[in-house]
């Protein structure tokens, strides 16, 4: 994940658990960046189209990186679900000494996945390859730790 | 001077109370916002480097791409809603990125908008 990316996503990881401590039961969405669909760079052919038009259509990329010979533009979005239970919280209504005891039995699971457009510039500002990496499937919200 | 509210006044306020006891709506930045006219006095062919760093700052990343020095300056929004059980985290990035020729001069700029799109939702379940 680019470096930004992570950061971000740092930050979000970390205010998740704070967000969702208030309820008993909680669903979590997050994103970053709109997906992208095949639709979006299917105007990019390798060995014809050029650098500066896949930035007209598609803007900036979230990552430059040097490349053999030119450069590697990535452009990604990425799409967290999470999923959280206390199955103990209902004791604190039951009885005030279990209220003070330790009793939460929390289950659930937080899925994260990646959608990767990764475009191949060569010197003369010619794509020369194209991948895209759909993994946003894999964002889904589990009840059960074991679920996949 | 002594507040006075009918029971309708009252009703009104415990009611927005408790429908909006669930609710949060939080915003945070990574950066502040990249400045738009600065960007459009960056010139092809004529600004320098040290002319760039006056516009829009220090960047927060310089890279060798293609023999070229590049500049990287990106700013992060995100805004988080929740209602009840429900949250929703959207996050998006603008990002400028500045080319230059072994001469230290502007040779590209590309520049994206994401977060103008960014919205505030609560409810995590479809696109």
């Amino acid at each position: 994940m680019p470096a930004p990316a992570r950061l971000a996503f740092a930050l979000v990881l970390a205010l998740a658990p704070l967000l969702g401590a208030c309820t008993p039961i909680v669903w979590t969405r997050t994103t970053i960046n709109q997906p992208m669909k095949p639709a979006d760079f299917a105007f990019i052919s390798p060995g014809q189209t050029t650098w500066r038009e896949v930035t007209d259509r598609l803007g900036a990329p979230n990552v430059i990186d040097p490349g053999p010979g030119g450069l590697i533009a990535r452009y990604f979005s990425y799409d967290s679900a999470y999923f959280d239970a206390d199955l103990g919280y209902g004791l604190n209504y039951v009885n005030p000494i279990l209220a003070q005891l330790p009793h939460s039995l929390d289950t659930g699971g937080n899925g994260i996945g990646g959608d990767i457009l990764t475009v191949v510039v060569n010197h003369a500002g010619i794509v020369t390859l194209v991948s895209f990496s759909k993994g946003d499937k894999t964002a889904r919200f589990d009840v059960l730790p074991t679920e996949h | 001077m002594r507040w006075k509210f009918g029971k309708l006044s009252r009703a009104a306020v415990i009611g927005a109370a408790l429908a909006l006891a669930g609710c949060a709506a939080s915003r945070a930045d990574l950066n502040p916002p990249l400045p738009a006219d600065a960007l459009t006095a960056i010139k092809v062919g004529q600004t320098t480097e040290a002319q760039v760093m006056t516009l829009l700052g220090q960047p927060e990343l310089i890279k060798g791409v293609d023999g070229q020095l590049l500049f990287h300056y990106y700013h992060y929004t995100l805004k988080h809603g929740t209602v009840l059980l429900f949250s929703r985290i959207n996050i998006a990035s603008d990002d400028i990125y500045i080319f230059f020729d072994k001469q230290g001069i502007v040779q590209n700029v590309i520049a994206g908008n994401r977060t103008q799109n960014v919205k505030f939702q609560f409810w995590p379940f479809g696109s």
